[in-house]
């Protein structure tokens, strides 16, 4: 029972976590979403903040925002996952973005949804998991503000499949993952695939609570416009982040988390560099006795 | 390790490379020469981009249509396309050009007068 009260501890924070900025949003990213073996069903309702604090380069170069100018990123989301059978599930998420830019007195904010993602999770083994996502692009991927804060999403369809395993030696559990993304063409724009590499450790503190450090680390090939390789395009990022976690009720958990890129020469490639911050809260359904 | 984590990304933010200054490559073959600098160092908004259209035998072109845009080409941007007005001998002016992110941008300039044509792109890096 204690090993799958750690699952149920790693399955609030799979199901929570999932950031990606706007104006670079990552076609992938945590959060595929995660029941404990005896729940029926959850539901997430999340809410975070993430300035931006500069870019990566397309040399790979660090290149802190040194003008005032500044970028920061709202983000709602909602998420559900639903057990067909007890090794197979389905879950979904959809977040709601809002952006404000500011440069040289002039401020563009901007909002709408963001790209979507529907994914299903089969557990053929205990603690071994196969993933497999399609994302949906519900946000605007060009803008219309002179800043492009109102860009909420790449505007391509996905399809990710990944795999991850999971490991409990209480108080500490590891997990480690690593996933593919085939982004589909938006006109005659493709990104490229990407590669995400995940990993885990998380120790719990006090029954019911938990803390966890979970990194990831994310190749993305070049991008192609009207069939032509655009050169330097290709991307890379590494991010890190704690999150806490506290079992407040055997249905409610709630989640606060830090997630920030490492802000050094060659630690990314073409991307922003943010700092988010979420919270979030999740409900997971069970019938009685099953727990 | 949320102290770890706030000191590697509030502590490292002061270090990083300076911007590569601008560099001018003719883009088009066209029978028109186009022309083109901004009037001032570049920022994130408020730029204006002067243009000189000629023919080939230099002479400068009134009333051409010249359409002005921008792309960041490592993250797939586009930023709005400014306003383009004739200032008179062969001159325009398109502003105002605002860039949606810092770093390294292309700036196309497309100037057509009936069946002649022709271009100019710029690479800047925005701070």
């Amino acid at each position: 029972m204690t090993a799958l009260r750690a699952i149920a501890l790693i399955a609030a924070l799979a199901g929570a976590r999932a950031w990606a900025g706007a104006c670079c949003v990552s076609s992938t990213g945590f959060g595929f979403g995660r029941l404990a073996p005896w729940e029926a069903a959850s539901a997430t309702v999340g809410v975070g903040a993430a300035p931006a604090v500069g870019a990566w380069d397309d040399a790979a170069a660090w290149v802190p925002d040194a003008t005032g100018a500044t970028d920061l990123e709202l983000r709602a989301w909602l998420a559900t996952s639903a057990a067909i059978v007890p090794a197979l599930q389905v879950s979904a998420r959809v977040p709601w973005i809002v952006t404000r830019k500011t440069a040289e007195g002039l401020e563009d904010v901007g909002t709408g949804p963001g790209d979507a993602r529907v994914s299903v999770r089969w557990e053929p083994l205990s603690q071994v998991a196969v993933l497999a996502a399609v994302g949906v692009p519900l946000g605007r991927s060009r803008g219309r503000g002179l800043l492009g804060a109102d860009v909420t999403g790449r505007g391509a369809f996905t399809v990710s499949f990944a795999t991850s395993v999971e490991q409990v030696r209480l108080p500490w559990y590891v997990q480690a993952g690593v996933g593919a993304t085939v982004p589909l063409p938006d006109g005659n724009r493709l990104y490229g695939p990407s590669l995400d590499v995940t990993a885990g450790v998380g120790r719990e503190l006090t029954d019911g609570v938990a803390l966890h450090l979970l990194g990831r680390f994310t190749l993305e090939g070049a991008r192609t416009d009207a069939g032509r390789v655009v050169p330097s395009s290709d991307a890379r990022e590494l991010v890190l982040g704690p999150a806490l976690s506290w079992k407040l009720h055997p249905r409610w958990t709630i989640e606060a988390a830090i997630e920030t890129g490492v802000f050094l020469p060659g630690l990314g490639d073409n991307r922003q560099g943010r700092v988010g911050l979420f919270t979030a809260l999740r409900y997971g359904h069970f019938h009685e006795g099953d727990q | 390790m949320r102290r770890l984590a706030w000191a590697v990304c509030v502590g490292l933010t002061a270090c990083g490379t300076a911007p590569a200054p601008a560099t001018h490559q003719p883009l088009g073959s066209g029978t028109l020469t186009v022309a083109a600098d901004f009037d001032g160092p570049i920022t994130r908004v408020g730029n204006t981009l002067r243009i000189t259209v000629s023919d080939d035998q230099g002479a400068p072109v009134a009333g051409a249509a010249v359409a002005v845009s921008a792309t960041m080409a490592s993250h797939g941007h586009d930023a709005q396309p400014p306003g383009v007005r004739a200032v008179g001998g062969g001159a325009y002016a398109a502003g105002p050009l605002a860039f949606p992110m810092a770093g390294r941008w292309a700036v196309q300039v497309r100037a057509v007068r009936e069946a002649d044509e022709g271009a100019r792109s710029i690479e800047v890096v925005v701070p």
